[in-house]
């Protein structure tokens, strides 16, 4: 131990230059990040974005810098040549490679944690939350020096290290993409061949645990090659290695049938078979109305009719919401013709007002009647039609939100009133948790620390404006507030991975549509007048040392009073007593419910 | 006892066979010379030696051991320099110095001060900022203060000037002095090494010419000169570069062994006066290079 401690000393000391460079990089990150928590100028978004942009550009150069480190690291006592200081010094390859091991450690472990450190440390992290951290530091770091470890062991200068580095990286991606290329259209292929071939289901769940096996093949095969070029230095079985690993990792890309996803995906993400039957047991559907609208000018862009089916859930659990995800609705008739459509997600997930303890805001029904009048009134090019508003918790459903060409034919539409067919739906449900993540006073500057998420309203402007009504074309009075909120959060490995936009792409190229979903919002409440304000605008992220910090900035309007005739009126003082309040709705279970009517008569 | 020995070594690059069949033996005490021009295979024998290469076919053993089987216990009692060799140059002397010592259990630091002074070396100063000869100094400083049984020192002399080279030469010898230590020196100039050794192995093109101790090679070597040999005379046997001109007839003689040499001369000659010339390293080395290549010469034709 005292002879490999001797060895990464000299290291260490050959070193300091590069490695105090590398540490004022992973510094300027903590800087970047410090100054995002709490400068003033966090209200200005373009300011935060370029900041963002400083932070990833640090963190490329802070991997490629401890990439080329690496190098330097293990070429100071080169593995490739004859003409090797160490190789004729009384020093074991075993014993050389543990020093190399320690000094990495230490430069790519516990170095940039000690920096990250006091970052953690403001952000409010608590010992949980660190030791959360480290792996994620340690193992974004272990990847880079692995990777820089292949490379290194069988070059022996910078320049060779680059160039081998440049073509692992070609050979790499080539591979990849074709791998690809190649299982996703096995995939396509054996779905079309059921029964056939083994049909193998891919689901986001089995190309994540294909992506972790295939990374701990390549990681076995990069241990495999370092530990073999200091022990025994035999390049020229290196290439075998490497081809094996290659092999290996292609059979796994295109035939590994298990899904380990369960191991890293929080349990509670995953709605259950079970969990889902027990909480949609009681939970009905039944047709409330339908309405089929056709515009009287056929030259009309909207000359298709258009058929919208309204229906009622019953028995949803209390304090859930409902959503429409997928459909299918055939209408048939005795002689056997059909018209059969197939539709994507319809209906809202609803909003969170029963967790934020606020009635349902019902539409003024002075309001209502004008819309209708004004409907009516209008030049068939107008709009959409009719809307559908019942006070079911799913809304309004039907045709409206499927996929495009899914209306009716003029002959069809005509057939559905001239004669109601037997109409069937079978559709997919989701069953969706609101919850309040926080809610915090308007008063900008201040910083609030809820659990171990960070809160600070950076600006609060409110505004008094003219604008242009745009159904009466009169000007009128909005009351408006602009705020920005930053806040940072802890993030886990699995979520920052997640957040890296080629898995992300990965992913939905698989399953476009995913089990785990979450609807976030932002709003302006008022309790002691029951309603609330939605905000507008835009939100940008940056992960910074696993902490998540985003800014909001949106624009909130006070509610407006009905006052008839087109006019609006926005509450007087309404912002004077309003909390921000973020939302959130997590999907809890999923289900089928069918639902057959005999006659399906529409209302026009 | 012989601390090196090789039987039948061969290595390869590719189809290029840099050393053939060689059988060599470095007896334990002993200071070896290696010789043989550039090209003859001197560095890749050293090499498979210290286990930086592996041999094509045959076997080689260093301190009793196969040479790919060398390791740190081994390691401890052989100082290797080489003229290749990279060395940590950004570190001064004394850190050089400082580095290796832990390596070596039997490292005597009253050995590695005297050495210091002898070779006259800047301890501070980073081995990139030396002169050649003082980086050569400095590195076998580093392989000498734990004595070791064995010393490698390859092509040690290149790019030296001659008083650098002198003093080089001048450092080996204390040092040899100062125990029973067995020194390899290969080298392609003879006349640096002729100080030094008391064996000498040659190798030319892979193959080696001779292996013997200085003394019995200058011993049976002699540059002989006949004046008035008889017009049809015959080179007796053993005998090489024979040439004839006018009256002088000169060879060189591979087999001399004193008086019974002499006697079967002037049966040869007859009545012609006969002189027979002790023979430097040197020259012996060179009249073995000329005939090497003359056969080479003639196998190509």
């Amino acid at each position: 131990m005292n002879l490999v401690w001797h060895i990464v000393k000299k290291d260490l000391r050959r070193l300091w230059v590069p490695l105090a460079l590398w540490s004022l990089l992973v510094a300027f990150q903590v800087v970047v990040g410090l100054t995002l928590l709490w400068s003033n100028r966090s209200a200005d978004l373009a300011w935060f974005d370029r900041m963002a942009d400083y932070s990833h550009m640090l963190l490329g150069l802070d991997l490629l810098f401890a990439y080329v480190l690496v190098a330097a690291l293990v070429h100071d006592d080169s593995l490739v040549g004859s003409h090797v200081f160490w190789r004729t010094r009384p020093l074991a390859g075993g014993r050389l490679l543990g020093a190399k091991l320690l000094a990495a450690a230490l430069m790519f472990g516990v170095l940039p944690v000690v920096i990250w450190l006091p970052w953690w440390l403001a952000c409010h992290y608590g010992w949980r939350d660190v030791l959360g951290a480290v792996p994620e530091i340690l193992g974004m770091h272990a990847v880079v020096v692995m990777a820089a470890l292949l490379v290194a062991t069988l070059t022996d200068t910078l320049g060779r290290f680059l160039a081998w580095t440049i073509m692992l990286a070609i050979t790499l991606a080539t591979l990849g993409m074709t791998l690809m290329s190649l299982s996703h259209g096995a995939y396509w292929w054996k779905s079309q061949a059921h029964g056939a071939f083994k049909f193998v289901e891919s689901t986001q769940g089995l190309v994540e645990s294909r992506a972790v096996l295939i990374f701990v093949v390549l990681l076995a095969v990069i241990a495999i090659v370092v530990i073999q070029q200091f022990v025994a230095r035999r390049p020229a079985w290196v290439f075998g290695q490497v081809l094996a690993g290659f092999v290996v990792a292609a059979l796994i890309a295109m035939q590994s049938p298990w899904d380990w996803s369960v191991v890293w995906r929080p349990a509670q993400e995953f709605p259950k078979f079970e969990q889902s039957v027990k909480l949609a047991e009681n939970i009905t559907l039944s047709l409330d109305q339908a309405r089929l609208w056709q515009s009287p000018d056929e030259t009309s862009k909207w000359s298709q009719p258009r058929v919208a089916v309204g229906l009622v859930a019953g028995g949803v659990p209390e304090g859930l919401e409902i959503y429409g995800r997928f459909s299918e609705q055939t209408w048939r008739w005795a002689d056997g013709s059909r018209i059969y459509r197939v539709g994507g997600p319809f209906g809202a997930a609803g909003s969170p007002l029963k967790s934020l303890g606020l009635p349902i805001q019902k539409m003024d029904p002075g309001y209502l009647k004008w819309m209708e009048e004004r409907r009516l009134s209008r030049s068939p090019d107008g709009g959409w039609g009719p809307s559908l508003y019942s006070e079911i918790q799913i809304g309004w459903g039907g045709a409206r939100g499927l996929i495009p060409g899914a209306s009716m034919t003029r002959a069809q539409a005509a057939r559905i009133q001239a004669e109601p067919p037997a109409y069937t739906i079978n559709a997919q449900f989701g069953l969706v948790q609101p919850e309040v993540q926080w809610e915090l006073p308007i008063l900008s500057g201040d910083r609030h620390w809820i659990d171990r998420v960070s809160l600070r309203i950076a600006q609060a402007l409110q505004r008094e404006d003219q604008q242009r009504n745009f159904s009466t074309k009169k000007m009128q009075k909005v009351s408006s507030m602009q705020i920005a909120v930053i806040e940072s959060k802890p993030t886990s490995c699995v979520e920052g991975l997640k957040a890296l936009p080629p898995l992300r792409d990965i992913a939905d190229w698989y399953e476009p549509n995913p089990i785990i979903r979450e609807w976030i919002g932002h709003r302006l409440v008022n309790r002691d007048r029951g309603n609330f304000s939605e905000g507008y605008g835009n939100q940008l992220k940056v992960r910074i040392g696993t902490v998540e910090l985003s800014e909001l900035t949106a624009e909130f309007h006070a509610p407006n009073d009905w006052r008839g005739d087109g006019q609006w009126e926005s509450q007087p003082h309404w912002f004077e007593k309003v909390t921000l309040v973020k939302t959130t709705a997590h999907e809890v279970a999923r289900f089928r419910r069918e639902l057959t009517v005999a006659r399906f008569e529409t209302q026009p | 006892m012989n601390i090196i020995e090789t039987h039948n070594l061969t290595r390869r690059f590719w189809k290029m066979e840099a050393v053939h069949g060689l059988d060599l033996a470095v007896p334990e005490g002993s200071v070896t010379a290696l010789l043989g021009p550039n090209g003859a295979g001197k560095s890749t024998t050293i090499k498979v030696l210290m286990n930086l290469l592996q041999p094509t076919s045959g076997d080689a053993r260093v301190l009793g051991v196969d040479s790919r089987r060398l390791g740190p216990r081994e390691f401890a009692q052989i100082g290797y320099v080489s003229e290749n060799q990279q060395q940590p140059l950004w570190m001064s002397v004394q850190q050089l110095l400082d580095y290796c010592r832990p390596f070596y259990p039997t490292w005597d630091r009253g050995l590695e001060r005297t050495l210091l002074a002898q070779f006259a070396l800047p301890p501070e100063r980073k081995l990139k900022h030396l002169s050649r000869g003082m980086l050569m100094k400095a590195v076998l400083l580093s392989v000498l203060p734990y004595r070791p049984k064995l010393l490698v020192l390859d092509e040690p002399f290149s790019g030296l000037d001659a008083l650098m080279r002198d003093e080089f030469v001048r450092g080996i010898l204390e040092v040899s002095a100062l125990g029973n230590w067995t020194v390899l020196v290969s080298s392609h100039d003879i006349e640096e090494v002729e100080r030094l050794a008391d064996h000498v192995a040659l190798l030319d093109a892979g193959r080696l010419r001779l292996s013997e101790s200085a003394e019995t090679l200058q011993g049976r070597f002699r540059r002989v000169e006949v004046t008035g040999a008889p017009a049809g005379a015959t080179p007796p046997p053993g005998a090489i570069e024979w040439e004839q001109a006018g009256g002088l007839t000169r060879f060189i003689e591979t087999g001399y062994a004193g008086e019974a040499t002499e006697r079967a001369w002037r049966e040869r000659f007859g009545g012609a006066t006969v002189t027979a010339y002790p023979m430097s390293l040197r020259e012996i080395f060179l009249s073995f290079a000329r005939t090497g290549r003359g056969e080479a010469k003639i196998a190509v034709a």
